[in-house]
C-alpha cells in the first residue's frame, strides 16, 4: 500500500508539473510578445517594456519558468492586469458561488444517476431502460447553455417559479440559497446524469450475470438487498472511476452554466478575463482547476480500496 | 472465388444479401438500424442546408433596424433579432462554422493522433514520453484550454479549430496505442517482421488498419464534441470572431433577448442541438457495426 502510494503521488507530483509546463509555455508560444499580451490591448510601448524588464521576460526560458514555478507553488498566481489584484484573491472571493454549485451537482447527479442506472440494469429493456438510454444520448447532445435558457424560459420568465438569474449567498439563508441554485443545477448536471447512469447501467449489467447474484436470488434475498448490497457495491469501482473523470464535464460546465445564470463565481471570473484578455486570471484558473480535476481522480483511485476490499495494493 | 462460390452453393439464396436488389437492401439495413438512418438523414439534411445556404436564404449579415425582434412570420421564419437580421438565414449559414468545425477537428485530432499513437505502440521509449506527455495534456479541461488558446491568439476559425483539436489528442492517441499493443503480438505481425519489412512497411500496412474502424467510431464522437465545443467558445466569448454567424455567437449577442424574443435564441440551439444528437446516433450506429465488442452494454 505505501509503495503504491508513493508511486501514486509521486506520478501526480509528475502530471501537475506537465500542466504547469503547458501553461507556461501558452503564453510564450502564442503568436505575439508574452509582455504585449500581459500589458493588455490599452498599453503604451514604454509600459510594455517596463513589464518586459519587471518579469524578467529577457532571462533564458528556462530561468523564468523556475522562478514562475517557485511562485506558483507558494500560492501565487500572479496579478491581474486589469484590476491590479492578485489572482489568487480573486479566487477567494469568488470560491462560494462555484464551490456551492459544483458540490450541490455532483450530490444531485450522483444520486439521481445511480438509482437509474440500477434500475435500468435490473429490468433491462423496459420502459424504464429505454427512455434512460434515450435520455442519456440526449444528455451528450444538449450544450449545457441550451439546457440553460430552456430552464429558465419555462421556469422563470413563463411559470415563474424560480428566478430568472443570481445567487445568493448562503450566509443570507439556506432557502433563497438553493431556489438560486436549482437551475444552475439542473443545467449543470444533465451530462454528467447522463454519464454516470450509463456505467452505472453497464456496470450492474455486467455484475447482474455473476453466479453470486443467482445464488442470492436462489436462496431468496430481497430484490433490494440484492440490487444495493450484492450488486450495486460490486459495481462500484467503475461507477467511482467514472464519477472522477467526469469531473472535466463539470468543470467546464461550471464556466458556461455560471454565464447563463450571471452567478459570480470562478467561471464568470474566466469569461470575464477573455474579453479583457487579463492572462494572468486565465492562467490561474487553469492551474487551479487542473489541479482539483488531477487531486479528485487521486482520490478516486485512492478509494478502490474501500469499495471493494479485494484490490490491494 | 472458389470458397465463395460453395459458400453460396449450401446458404439459402434469400439470407445472401449480395443477391437482393439494391433497393431492398437499404430497406433491410433501414430496419435494422433505425438510429443510424434517423441520424444519417437529419445530418444529411444540415449538409444540404449548410452547401445551398446562400441559395435559400437572403444576406445574414443585413441589419434593419426598422424591423429588430419582429417574430417569425411567413417573411421571416425564424423571426429577426435584435439588429433586425433574419435569424433564418443566420441559422442557416451558422451550419456552415458548425460543420466545417466539427469536420476539420475530427480529421486533424484523428490524423495526428493516429500518427503519434502507432508510434507510441510501437517504440518503447517514444511511449514513455508521449504518453506522459497526454497525461499532462489530459488533466487540463478541454474548454479552458481552448479558451487559453484562442485568447492568446487572434481569434479566427483556423485557431478555433486548433483549440479544439489539441484537447482532442490524448484520447485518438490512448485508443490508437492500445490497439497496437495488443496486435503487434500477432503472429502475421512477426511474421513479417522476419520477412525483413521496414518499420514504416509494418507500422501502416499491417497494424494501422486495425485502428481504421475504431478510429471511425471516435471521429464521429470527436465530431459532435468539436460542434459543441465551438459553440460553447463562440457562445463565451472565446469562439469565432462575433460578426460570423455561428449559432454560439447568435446565442450569446441575443441572451438578453430572452424574455422578448425567444425566437432568436431557441432556433440556432435546436439547430445546434439536432445536429449533435445527429452525429452521436450515427457514432452510436457505426460503432454497433463496426466495434461490436464495446457496443454491447454502453
Amino acid at each position: 500500500m505505501l509503495s503504491y502510494l508513493t508511486q501514486r503521488l509521486a506520478s501526480t507530483i509528475l502530471v501537475m508539473t506537465l500542466v504547469g509546463i503547458f501553461v507556461f509555455l501558452l503564453l510564450h508560444f502564442s503568436a505575439g510578445d508574452p509582455a504585449a499580451i500581459i500589458a493588455g490591448d490599452y498599453a503604451t510601448p514604454q509600459q510594455i517594456v517596463a513589464i518586459r524588464q519587471r518579469l524578467g521576460l529577457d532571462d533564458p526560458l528556462l530561468v523564468q519558468f523556475w522562478r514562475w514555478a517557485l511562485r506558483v507553488i507558494q500560492g501565487d498566481l500572479g496579478v491581474s492586469i486589469f484590476s491590479n489584484t492578485p489572482v489568487s484573491v480573486l479566487i477567494l472571493q469568488r470560491l462560494e458561488p462555484t464551490l456551492s454549485l459544483a458540490l450541490l451537482t455532483m450530490m444531485f447527479a450522483v444520486s439521481i444517476a445511480v438509482t437509474f442506472g440500477v434500475l435500468a440494469a435490473w429490468r433491462v429493456g423496459s420502459l424504464v431502460d429505454r427512455v434512460l438510454m434515450g435520455f442519456s444520448v440526449l444528455g451528450f447532445s444538449m450544450p449545457a447553455f441550451v439546457v440553460g435558457y430552456a430552464l429558465i424560459y419555462i421556469f422563470a420568465i413563463e411559470l415563474r417559479w424560480l428566478p430568472v438569474q443570481g445567487y445568493r449567498s448562503i450566509v443570507e439563508g439556506v432557502g433563497p440559497w438553493l431556489l438560486h441554485l436549482i437551475l444552475p443545477t439542473l443545467t449543470l448536471g444533465l451530462a454528467y446524469v447522463a454519464l454516470i447512469a450509463r456505467m452505472t447501467r453497464a456496470s450492474m449489467l455486467d455484475v447482474l450475470e455473476e453466479d453470486y447474484i443467482r445464488t442470492a436470488k436462489a436462496k431468496g434475498v430481497a430484490t433490494r438487498t440484492m440490487l444495493m448490497k450484492h450488486a450495486l457495491k460490486n459495481a462500484g469501482v467503475p461507477i467511482v472511476t467514472v464519477v472522477g473523470i467526469g469531473v472535466a464535464l463539470l468543470i467546464g460546465g461550471v464556466v458556461i452554466t455560471e454565464t447563463v445564470f450571471n452567478i459570480p463565481g470562478i467561471g464568470r471570473l474566466v469569461v470575464d478575463a477573455i474579453s479583457k484578455r487579463d492572462y494572468p486570471i486565465i492562467q490561474g484558473v487553469i492551474l487551479l482547476f487542473s489541479g482539483v480535476y488531477v487531486l479528485v481522480n487521486l482520490l478516486v483511485d485512492l478509494s478502490y480500496t474501500l469499495i471493494d476490499p479485494r484490490i490491494r495494493y | 472465388m472458389a470458397g465463395q462460390t460453395i459458400m453460396s452453393a449450401i446458404t439459402v439464396p434469400t439470407a445472401d444479401p449480395a443477391r437482393r436488389s439494391l433497393p431492398a437492401r437499404i430497406a433491410r439495413f433501414a430496419r435494422r438500424n433505425p438510429t443510424m438512418l434517423l441520424g444519417g438523414a437529419i445530418l444529411l439534411f444540415f449538409v444540404s442546408v449548410a452547401i445551398f445556404a446562400p441559395l435559400l436564404s437572403g444576406d445574414p449579415m443585413l441589419k434593419a433596424p426598422t424591423r429588430r425582434l419582429l417574430p417569425p412570420s411567413a417573411q421571416f421564419w425564424f423571426g429577426t433579432d435584435h439588429l433586425g437580421q433574419d435569424v433564418f438565414a443566420r441559422t442557416v449559414h451558422g451550419a456552415r462554422v458548425s460543420l466545417i468545425v466539427g469536420l476539420s477537428v475530427a480529421t486533424i485530432s484523428i490524423l495526428i493522433g493516429l500518427l503519434i499513437g502507432l508510434m507510441a505502440g510501437y517504440y518503447r521509449w517514444v511511449d514513455a514520453v508521449v504518453m506522459r506527455l497526454m497525461d499532462g495534456l489530459m488533466a487540463i479541461p478541454a474548454i479552458l484550454l481552448a479558451i487559453a488558446l484562442v485568447a492568446l491568439n487572434q481569434g479566427s476559425i483556423g485557431v478555433v479549430v486548433a483549440a479544439i483539436a489539441i484537447p482532442e489528442l490524448p484520447r485518438v492517441v490512448r485508443l490508437v496505442r492500445s490497439i497496437v499493443l495488443s496486435v503487434r503480438e500477432l503472429p502475421f505481425v512477426e511474421a513479417a517482421v522476419s520477412c525483413g519489412a521496414r518499420t514504416p512497411r509494418i507500422l501502416l500496412l499491417h497494424l494501422m488498419p486495425s485502428t481504421i474502424a475504431p478510429l471511425i467510431v471516435q471521429a464521429t464522437y470527436i465530431c459532435a464534441s468539436a460542434i459543441l465545443v465551438e459553440a460553447s467558445l463562440s457562445f463565451l466569448g472565446a469562439g469565432v470572431p462575433p460578426e460570423i454567424p455561428s449559432w454560439g455567437n447568435m446565442i450569446a449577442s441575443s441572451r438578453l433577448y430572452l424574455a422578448r424574443a425567444p425566437w432568436t435564441i431557441f432556433c440556432p440551439a435546436i439547430a445546434l442541438a439536432l445536429v449533435v444528437l445527429a452525429v452521436n446516433l450515427l457514432g452510436d450506429g457505426l460503432r454497433d457495426k463496426l466495434d461490436p465488442r464495446l457496443s454491447r452494454r454502453m
